[in-house]
């Protein structure tokens, strides 16, 4: 049996993304199995969604760095109702939001939540992709 | 105090008030809707549709109609001045007082203010999942709806606060006791812990009851030069300031990637700004309608506007503060959870009734001064209505 998050999503019935000249690299990072975020080289701070310009000092020097992928729980929910029809097969599932080492936050899937065990803010995870129906997804999983 | 409240908007008023009632499934058109609360409002400021000159409204995802649908359909005369926004529940105080600029700056006499929406029968706002832009970075993630947004938001305030979902429930039941008393109401049974604690989470930590009751309706406000105003032998209903805060937004409301502290909302950057401007704290204020599309958002503005310390709300409530006979009555019509989601905008149109003195069952003695906030993470706006006797 397949523990893969999204196998239990029916990615079909969600609007497919739209990519731009801003969020473009972030779905070909997602497509080479990494996360991307960028980076000023002006005042050097990290940001995520891609924006063209910093969002903290509105320099135009933003580099695209890949994640390590380990980060911190900063919050979270679990979601029990179906409030879209791709995830009623699907829940509960868990959205953690996840503050990356390298700085940016970013929500992602819990992969393997398990309701007896739950959620802790602050537990480490690690971000990886899972690639199913012919997408490239981001999730998070514990780290031991 | 006689006359105009000092401050930014001496010379304006809050004319007059309008409401359609509120349905799960409206049977009629959003326009329709939209007349019928801005025709009340005109002759609940003892105007005629002619007299209004300027409009503005709100509107998100088009879920609205725009100010020239209503100008034709209430046979206004020529506008002077028209204001469309693209917002959210930040927006109804953040209405008024553009309305108010609009006519200390001689740009208009009368603005009529509304929102219509079919918000339970047609498009859900907090459903609302555009392809493209900041929905792209959430979507698949399972992020879909705004309760999922707010749900972790305030699992972090509580775990900031160290709150519970007691202090949830406390203010879920608070306001309940409010809209029992209110008929235009939705949600008119009172609530015990008991039975808020019993009902399952949708979305960690809020139950249903935790998030406001969307509805179709609309809701419609006049404010007026108060030199043009109708005596209508009534408290009249100044403006004594009013603040807008956005910070650390990003590409659309629902991300708030850059915002950095989920257990606080846009009141910690407004409240300073707002009592400044107006000279008032917050033991001046005699109401305070609180925006409270969910639960925990009400604490974070109760906290975030002084007048509980933080991680006090829950206690503040229980103390009976924000009932009708507290220090602090809080969401006097049983706020958007209760009384239903008009956006916010019955939210300001209670704060007006209260100073005003035609708040019902539900009037608080004495009112000087309410607080009226919409908003409640990353932007809102916030006013403070006086009775001018």
């Amino acid at each position: 049996m397949s523990d893969l998050f999204f196998d239990r999503v029916h990615l079909d019935q969600l609007p497919p993304p739209v990519p731009d000249e801003d969020s473009q690299p972030y779905w070909s990072g997602l497509a080479r199995g990494v996360l991307v975020f960028q980076r000023c080289g002006q005042c050097s701070r990290s940001w995520f969604p891609p924006m063209p310009r910093c969002p903290h000092c509105g320099s135009d020097s933003a580099v695209f760095e890949e994640s390590s992928g380990l980060g911190t729980i900063y919050t979270f929910t679990v979601t029990e109702y179906v409030f879209h029809p791709a995830f009623a097969d699907r829940v509960p599932y868990a959205i953690v939001t996840v503050d990356l080492d390298e700085g940016p936050r970013v929500h992602v899937p819990l992969r393997g939540y398990d309701p007896a065990v739950g959620v802790t803010i602050g537990a480490r995870v690690r971000l990886d992709v899972e690639h199913v129906g012919g997408m490239d997804l981001p999730v998070a999983t514990a780290e031991p | 105090m006689t006359g105009a409240a000092a401050g930014p908007w001496g010379d304006v008023l809050i004319s007059g008030v309008g409401m359609t009632s509120f349905a799960h499934n409206a049977d009629r058109s959003v326009l329709s809707l939209a007349l019928q609360a801005c025709r009340a409002a005109v002759a609940d400021a003892g105007l005629e549709a002619c007299d209004i000159d300027g409009i503005v409204n709100y509107s998100l995802y088009g879920d609205s109609v725009p100010s020239v649908a209503v100008a034709g359909g209430l046979a206004t005369g020529e506008l002077n001045y028209v204001m469309e926004f693209n917002l959210g529940g930040q927006a109804p105080a953040f209405m008024v007082m553009h309305a108010a600029m609009a006519i200390s700056n001689g740009l208009a006499d009368h603005v009529l203010v509304y929102r219509a929406l079919k918000g339970r029968s047609g498009n859900r706002i907090g459903r609302h999942l555009d392809a493209g832009g900041g929905t792209d970075f959430r979507r698949f993630a399972g992020l879909t709806s705004y309760p999922q947004v707010i749900g972790s938001w305030i699992a972090r305030y509580l775990h900031e606060t160290a709150s519970t979902d007691e202090d949830l429930g406390a203010l879920v039941l608070a306001q309940r006791e409010y809209a029992v008393r209110n008929p235009r109401a939705l949600r008119r049974t009172q609530l015990t812990l008991d039975q808020y604690l019993a009902e399952p989470y949708i979305t960690s930590p809020l139950r249903r009851h935790d998030c406001a009751l969307e509805v179709d309706g609309a809701a419609a406000i006049v404010v007026s030069r108060a030199s043009s105003a109708v005596e209508l032998g009534r408290p009249r209903v100044g403006l004594r300031g009013g603040v807008w805060s956005s910070r650390h937004t990003d590409l659309d409301y629902g991300g708030s990637y850059l915002w950095p502290d989920y257990s606080e909302c846009f009141a910690v950057n407004a409240a300073p700004r707002l009592w400044k401007q107006t000279g008032l704290r917050p033991s001046d204020i005699d109401v305070a309608e609180i925006y409270d599309c969910f639960s925990g958002l009400a604490l974070m503005n109760l906290e975030g506007f002084g007048f509980c310390g933080r991680g006090e709300a829950g206690d503040f409530i229980r103390s009976g503060a924000t009932r009708i006979d507290g220090r602090l009555p809080v969401n006097t019509h049983g706020g958007l959870l209760a009384e239903g989601y008009l956006h916010g905008m019955n939210t300001v149109i209670e704060g007006i009734l209260q100073a005003r003195g035609d708040a019902g069952a539900n009037q608080v003695s004495d009112v000087e001064r309410v607080l009226v906030c919409s908003g409640g993470r990353v932007a809102g706006s916030v006013i403070v209505l006086e009775a001018n006797g």
